[in-house]
């Protein structure tokens, strides 16, 4: 009994020596100039979807991984899909919440899809 | 001279009854008054989704593989759900009877996760009376999605969250058992002011047995910390379903608005609602493997 | 003739607390069942036997949670879904030595006798005949016997995806070394 309080206590102790790296932080608070920052006036294919695609979606809807057979790497693929990308960036009802694995995108993000899909879907 | 031999008959006979019944209370009286450990509060070590009172025993490998289907409420054309899933990998294993560890994987964040499980007291009648089960978990949770370009500096630390647990079981019945899981999940890096960085939880867990293998379990955990002005609304998880015992096998099937199915994601990370249709249908899969055998036997 | 009545009664008492019983706290019964899927065999060391040697009779009592198998969760199986050990805690034997007047207790050596008892294993009762093996050695008496029993004869369900891991009928061996009691 002795020995295996000894042991649990400190087993318990260098564990929670773990939480000496226990932080307060937010993005809100440690990134405050790119959060407050959302370019909603120039918004490009080239110069913002792709970006938010390369970091949050081809990962998966790209060959070979082909998630779910939806693949998202050309400028063609993007306008059929996209429908079906607004419901899940958004995560409606109905829809398959996407990014699957990353959690949802920063609301900036999706406004700026919303604007790019409102302006017309162009191929700038 | 007739009575006499009735007699010695009789009395011949009430000899023979008197010796093995004085034999049994000899018995009785030597057999020792042993400490009768509650066992099987839990067929396994989750009740769904969070740790039960159950533990591995020293040298046992559990394989654990658990999946969450997509919400019910997508629609027929997406199964209902069925056509994607989220998958949690996990190794755990007994070192001693009393110490249990695991380490684990599931794709939503990339996250590595790892914990151990120490039971402090355990429920037993007979020579000593303790009520309930008592267990301690604490784990880590590490997120390996990359970072966002457009931050300047990522930080190590930012991707690391801890829970701590405390379970007390107590298994009421042969067939009903109940327990309380007070929690403590802490995150070093959420997305907004708002969002806590500590959340304080009371998870409650039941089950019911149904047959000698079968049982109907649930839990539900109740976060204690307000759920206005989130990034995103979260939702208390709630879990119903059905363990089912084949032999080596255990087969955990439920449903749950849960995506995630560790502490720190389902605790704190539950973004579907029950009344919004947003429910899950998820199954874990247990199978227990004996690699160190603990105990010789003789030849005989 | 009520003097001759009480006089054979005495002496009954007499005799029957005069007896000579050992006992032991330590028997060893185990099982065993061999199958080419698997191998089955639990132990239990914590055994109470009596034996009466002037009647033959013999006692002994198995707690089932003492059984020990080498694997962790085959025990908690057997405990939880075959012998539902919470409700039936333990198993019993009643018998005797029917070939009693073979069995010289006063001289070492060893003697084959056949016992018949009643075996209890998870509330059912069911008559046993066994042969057995019965030696005197010096400061006590050492019975053995080995003799097989069906599990679905005591209602130990087995289920069939895993009933061919069993052997039709258990293995069972007992062995007591038996010491004498101080008589009262």
């Amino acid at each position: 009994m002795m020995k295996r309080l000894i042991i649990s206590i400190v087993s318990i102790t260098m564990f929670l020596m773990l939480f000496v790296s226990c932080y307060y932080d937010n993005e809100e608070a440690l990134y405050p100039v790119l959060n407050n920052l959302c370019d909603t006036t120039n918004v490009t294919y080239s110069g913002t979807i792709v970006p938010i695609l390369n970091n949050s979606c081809l990962g998966c809807h790209s060959v070979p991984a082909t998630g779910g057979s939806i693949l998202l790497s050309t400028y063609a693929e993007v306008v059929g899909s996209a429908p079906r990308i607004t419901g899940s960036i958004k995560q409606l009802p109905g829809f398959f919440a996407m990014p699957k694995n990353g959690g949802k995108l920063k609301s900036c993000s999706i406004t700026q899809w919303d604007i790019w899909v409102r302006n017309g879907m162009q191929n700038n | 001279m007739r009575r006499l031999s009735v007699t010695i008959l009789l009395s011949l006979m009430t000899l023979g009854i008197f010796a093995q019944e004085d034999l049994m209370n000899i018995v009785n009286q030597s057999t020792p008054n042993e400490i009768n450990y509650t066992t099987a509060t839990f067929k396994s070590t989750r009740v769904m989704n969070g740790h039960s009172i159950e533990r591995m025993q020293t040298g046992q490998l559990d394989v654990r593989i658990s999946h969450r289907f997509e919400t019910l409420n997508s629609g027929g054309y997406n199964f209902f759900g069925l056509d994607l899933s989220y998958i949690h990998l996990g190794l755990e294993y007994g070192i001693t009877n009393w110490l249990m560890i695991g380490v684990g994987r599931t794709e939503i964040d990339k996250t590595f996760d790892g914990f151990a499980k120490f039971s402090i007291l355990r429920q037993s009648t007979g020579a000593k009376e303790m009520p309930v089960s008592v267990s301690a978990v604490t784990s880590v949770a590490l997120k390996t999605l990359k970072f966002p370009d457009q931050n300047p500096t990522n930080y190590f630390t930012s991707r690391l969250a801890y829970v701590a647990q405390i379970l007390v079981a107590r298994k009421i019945s042969e067939g009903f058992s109940v327990q309380l899981t007070p929690s403590y999940v802490h995150r070093n890096l959420v997305a907004t002011e708002l969002d806590p960085n500590d959340i304080f939880a009371l998870g409650a867990g039941a089950r019911l047995k149904l047959s000698k293998r079968v049982s109907l379990n649930g839990e539900y955990y109740y976060i204690a910390n307000p759920k206005t002005y989130l990034s995103q609304q979260v939702y208390n998880p709630l879990s119903v379903g059905f363990d089912i015992e084949t032999g080596g096998h255990v087969f955990q099937l439920f449903f749950t608005n849960s995506r995630g199915a560790i502490e720190k994601q389902f605790i704190g990370e539950t973004t579907g609602s029950w009344k919004k249709g947003d429910i899950h249908f998820g199954f874990n899969i247990s199978r227990v493997f004996t690699l160190k055998k603990h105990l010789k036997s003789s030849n005989y | 003739m009520k003097r001759l009545f009480l006089l054979a009664f005495f002496l009954n008492i007499v005799f029957a607390v005069n007896g000579q019983k050992y006992m032991t706290k330590n028997g060893f019964i185990g099982f065993y069942s061999h199958t080419p899927m698997e191998d089955i065999k639990a132990d239990n060391n914590q055994v109470v036997g009596v034996l009466d040697i002037s009647t033959g009779e013999m006692v002994f009592q198995a707690l089932i949670k003492s059984f020990h198998f080498d694997r962790a969760l085959m025990e908690e199986h057997f405990n939880e879904n075959y012998m539902e050990s919470e409700k039936f805690p333990k198993s019993l034997f009643k018998g005797k030595i029917t070939n009693l007047a073979s069995v010289d207790f006063s001289k070492t050596g060893t003697y084959d006798v056949t016992v018949e008892g009643d075996l209890t294993i998870h509330d059912v009762t069911n008559k046993i005949s066994t042969k057995g093996t019965i030696e005197v050695v010096n400061g006590g008496i050492n019975a053995n016997s080995k003799f097989n029993i069906v599990p679905e004869d005591y209602k130990i369900t087995i289920p069939g995806v895993v009933r061919d891991k069993f052997d039709k009928s258990m293995a069972v061996t007992v062995t007591m070394k038996y010491t004498p009691i101080a008589n009262k």
